[in-house]
């Protein structure tokens, strides 16, 4: 049942609520952190002389999402915390090959492989879909950076010679990168981070303050202010979406009702602003609930020997006999998972994923090496 | 205009916390009396809500200082009292069990604070005078629960059974209130059909709680709804006969549940299964059967429909009671729930609160075994019932039922039953790295703080950031920080 926030509670979420009203201390800063990793490290420790840990996993949750617990494995970060990884103490997560996360305190049996699979930015791809954002769709289709993309038309910026990722290398691009300032950074360069994490808090907020409820806006090293700026920016640049949500906001509002694409229902309550929301958002989320539900049944049904290890709403594992190649299986999965969907305003996206075999060495293979 | 307390406040731990007081509103001949919380400022002041304009703007007129006249008694006036039958003034009473605002604040402490039971206590024993004619209140939340059963959410029986106003909501109590012992229930209570001088209860939530959580809106719209049927006799039914021994002929359609313990081999060693259903004029039929028991021979049809509730744990156990060849078709309320409804709890406690035609037995866990175990499969057929009628109004949600979470349910038991090899090196590595992270935020905070506080402490990190660094106010301002 929600409780009555506390005007003196030091949880994460009255902690985050702080910063975002602009409280700013180190202490607080130090305690989030801190609780950040105690969340995670009591349940490691509740797996310390422990042989096996069966997860209770229920399909549950309201938009379909699933709920996993005893231990919460879903929930534990990507974040390398490989002692003996160099990297160790800063924030990444896959980056070396020596890196492993929480995620990887269990592992497949031996005579087991786990395959694993991420579905790319797929609920941008469900809402471009949904609202027909022909920009979006023709990047998503062709592999472009979208976040650059987003970058150069919010900050009215020229777009690269370039526009797969690419571009943060490619001397082609050289001249594009100088005539930012300062100069293009790759990749990781902040305004693109700014504005790749803006675009995803901005998928379900209602308002650009919105935003600054989103889990993770706060480690974005903006202010408050920064980021409602970055945001308003950001939706003057995505005219298309935006008028969709608003239909659909008041659509699902009026009726106090949400249908996912494949017909998975959510009656909504509240005030407006609420059923807005949350009617929204289980179209677009719990439309990837219903599709991780198809692989599931179908890839148990085509191998009855093999066994679903985690659903992460977006990814899956699974595990197979190691009789199973990995190649026969890709066969069957891959079309399954990456495959063109069509959405109910009749305009195609392409799903994409990345994937990956880990094995009972707990060695991670990137499925392009197999292949 | 505000009353003042009265000379029977005195001896009150709340007598000195403010001055004035919200007398209760009996009207003679009512038969339902409405039990809510306490009184807030509209109540306390004498002020009615009358109605909203069209940007939201509320108008009052002035009243006596009685219970629920605010935004709650708007809305129980307009919206809960019809769906029981009732009309205010008419034939329905209204009290509170606390009739003050402490501090001037609607808010009290935990119902399990010592004061505030003391303070129940007293303004019960002096202030609560119902009409006789009271044949049920309605305690709304959890302050009017423990003021009328004593009932505070404490010792639950195990397997996550609430005994608060979450686990009693929806369901029917006899009157008990405090200083009285709590019941202690070895059945199932069914409400005596003689004339009595002691109420039922039913508890439902404050519906000033639905507007934090208003998804519960129907489950409240549901409780209240009740109402007429508690009065007349229709609801609940009495617990059925149980018989101990399987039917001569199992049904084509049932539900269906076990009690079972982990035996040492890793299978599950069953006690006992409980088997329920109804007849055409919804008569009840239930078998509870001891695992010594299963050699009974029994008639099983080539196909039957079995609904469970949480299908993973009970379907292995049903396959071994039936013949090889046996065609089970399975439904779930758990699932059919969670597509139907998506933000409401699952559990069959809840699912009983909202749809079972008996009274509530999940809190028998220990002290009546086999009528929980019965319990459990006629609560399942009777949640069933509603549900599957409202599944087939929506073409779109039986297809997600059947094709996208139903089948889920195998595929579930099986992962789970494998589970997962948990990295012996890998836990120790990684709690290297989680003491290592965390000390070095403490060294971070301790610097800053310039004393050696301990970040995991909730009461040390609260009183240096709220009384010592004060994050919550503005600084220019000297307010509390707004969104």
């Amino acid at each position: 049942m929600p409780k009555k926030p506390s005007l003196t509670s030091v949880d994460q979420d009255a902690l985050f609520r702080w910063k975002m009203r602009g409280a700013s201390s180190p202490l607080l800063d130090a305690r989030v952190k801190y609780m950040e990793v105690e969340g995670i490290a009591r349940y490691v420790r509740m797996m310390r002389g422990v042989e096996r840990v069966h997860p209770l996993m229920l399909p549950t949750q309201a938009s379909g999402r699933w709920s996993t617990t005893g231990p919460p494995l879903v929930n534990f970060p990507p974040d390398c915390i490989n002692p003996e990884c160099p990297l160790v103490g800063t924030e990444h997560a896959y980056a070396r090959s020596e890196c492993w996360s929480a995620r990887d305190v269990v592992g497949p049996d031996e005579g087991w492989y786990w395959l694993h699979y991420d579905l790319d930015s797929i609920e941008a791809k469900w809402a471009a879909a949904d609202s027909g954002d022909q920009e979006d769709l023709e990047a998503f289709s062709k592999g472009y950076d979208i976040h650059t993309i987003r970058t150069c038309r919010a900050l009215r910026h020229d777009l690269p010679p370039l526009l797969t990722k690419a571009l943060h290398g490619d001397p082609s691009c050289q001249a594009w990168r100088d005539s930012w300032n300062p100069p293009w950074s790759g990749g990781e360069d902040r305004r693109r981070h700014a504005f790749k994490t803006v675009g995803y808090a901005t998928l379900y907020a209602l308002t650009a303050k919105g935003v600054l409820q989103s889990k993770g806006i706060d480690k974005l090293g903006m202010t408050p202010e920064e980021i409602v700026k970055f945001t308003n920016l950001y939706l003057k640049s995505k005219a298309t979406l935006v008028a969709h949500k608003r239909r659909i906001w008041d659509d699902c509002a009026k009726a106090g009702v949400s249908y996912t694409w494949f017909g998975r229902r959510r009656r909504l309550y509240g005030n407006w602003e609420t059923r807005a929301k949350e009617g929204w958002s289980h179209r677009i989320s719990g439309t990837v609930s219903d599709y991780q539900n198809q692989i599931i049944i179908r890839l148990q049904s085509e191998y009855p020997e093999s066994h679903l290890v985690l659903n992460r709403h977006d990814g899956l594992d699974w595990a197979f006999p190691v009789d199973t190649p990995v190649v026969e299986v890709m066969a069957f999965l891959r079309p399954l998972v990456e495959r063109d969907v069509t959405s109910p305003t009749g305009h195609a996206v392409n799903v994409t994923a990345s994937w990956e075999v880990i094995h009972a060495d707990l060695k991670r293979e990137p499925l392009k090496a197999i292949r | 205009m505000p009353l003042p307390k009265p000379p029977t406040c005195h001896g009150c731990p709340f007598n000195t916390f403010s001055r004035w007081f919200t007398p209760d509103e009996y009207v003679e001949g009512a038969e339902v009396l409405v039990l809510s919380q306490n009184p807030g400022e509209d109540e306390e002041q004498g002020r009615r809500l009358t109605h909203y304009d069209m940007d939201g703007r509320r108008s009052y007129e002035p009243c006596q200082p009685s219970p629920l006249t605010g935004t709650t008694g708007y809305d129980l006036t307009r919206k809960y009292l019809p769906l029981a039958g009732l009309e205010r003034g008419k034939d329905v009473s209204l009290a509170n069990p606390i009739r003050c605002r402490p501090h001037g604040r609607n808010d009290l402490p935990p119902v399990t604070d010592k004061t505030l039971r003391q303070a129940v206590e007293h303004c019960q024993f002096h202030h609560y005078k119902p009409p006789a004619s009271t044949r049920l209140v309605i305690a709304e939340g959890a302050y009017a629960l423990f003021a009328s059963t004593g009932e505070d959410g404490t010792e639950s029986p195990g397997h996550k059974i609430n005994r608060g106003v979450e686990g009693w909501r929806g369901w029917l109590l006899p009157w008990n209130p405090p200083p009285r012992a709590r019941v202690t229930f070895n059945d199932v209570w069914v409400p005596s059909s003689t004339p009595s001088s002691s109420p039922w209860v039913l508890p439902t939530y404050h519906l000033a709680y639905l507007y934090r959580a208003p998804w519960y809106t129907p489950v409240s719209q549901r409780d209240w709804s009740k109402v007429q049927a508690i009065l007349q006799g229709k609801w609940p039914e009495p617990f059925p006969e149980i018989h101990p021994l399987p039917p001569e002929t199992w049904p084509r359609r049932s539900a269906f549940d076990t009690e079972f313990y982990p035996g040492a081999d890793g299978t599950d060693q069953l006690v006992r299964y409980s088997l329920a259903w109804r007849g055409r004029q919804g008569e009840p039929y239930l078998h509870v059967v001891e695992a010594d028991n299963l050699v009974q021979p029994v008639t099983i049809p080539p196909e039957i429909t079995t609904v469970f509730h949480q299908v993973e744990s009970d379907v292995g156990h049903l396959r071994g009671l039936l013949n090889p060849g046996t065609k089970v078709s399975i439904e779930d309320t758990m699932y059919l729930h969670a597509v139907l409804w998506p933000d409401l709890d699952h559990t069959l406690d809840f699912l009983g609160s909202l749809y079972a035609r008996t009274n509530r037995w999940k809190h028998l866990l220990r002290t009546n075994p086999r009528v929980y175990s019965g319990g459990d499969a006629l609560g399942t057929w009777d949640s069933f019932v509603p549900l599957e009628a409202e599944r087939d109004r929506d073409p779109r949600v039986r297809r997600v039922y059947y094709e996208y979470q139903l089948p889920l349910a195998s595929i579930i038991h099986k992962s789970r039953r494998y589970g997962l090899r948990v990295v012996p090196d890998r836990v120790d590595a990684a709690l290297r790295s989680f003491d290592t992270a965390q000390a070095d935020q403490e060294m971070a905070a301790q610097a800053h703080s310039g004393w050696p506080i301990n970040l995991g402490s909730s009461q040390q990190v609260a009183r240096e950031l709220y009384e010592v660094e004060a994050v919550h106010l503005n600084p220019i301002t000297g307010r509390v920080r707004r969104a």
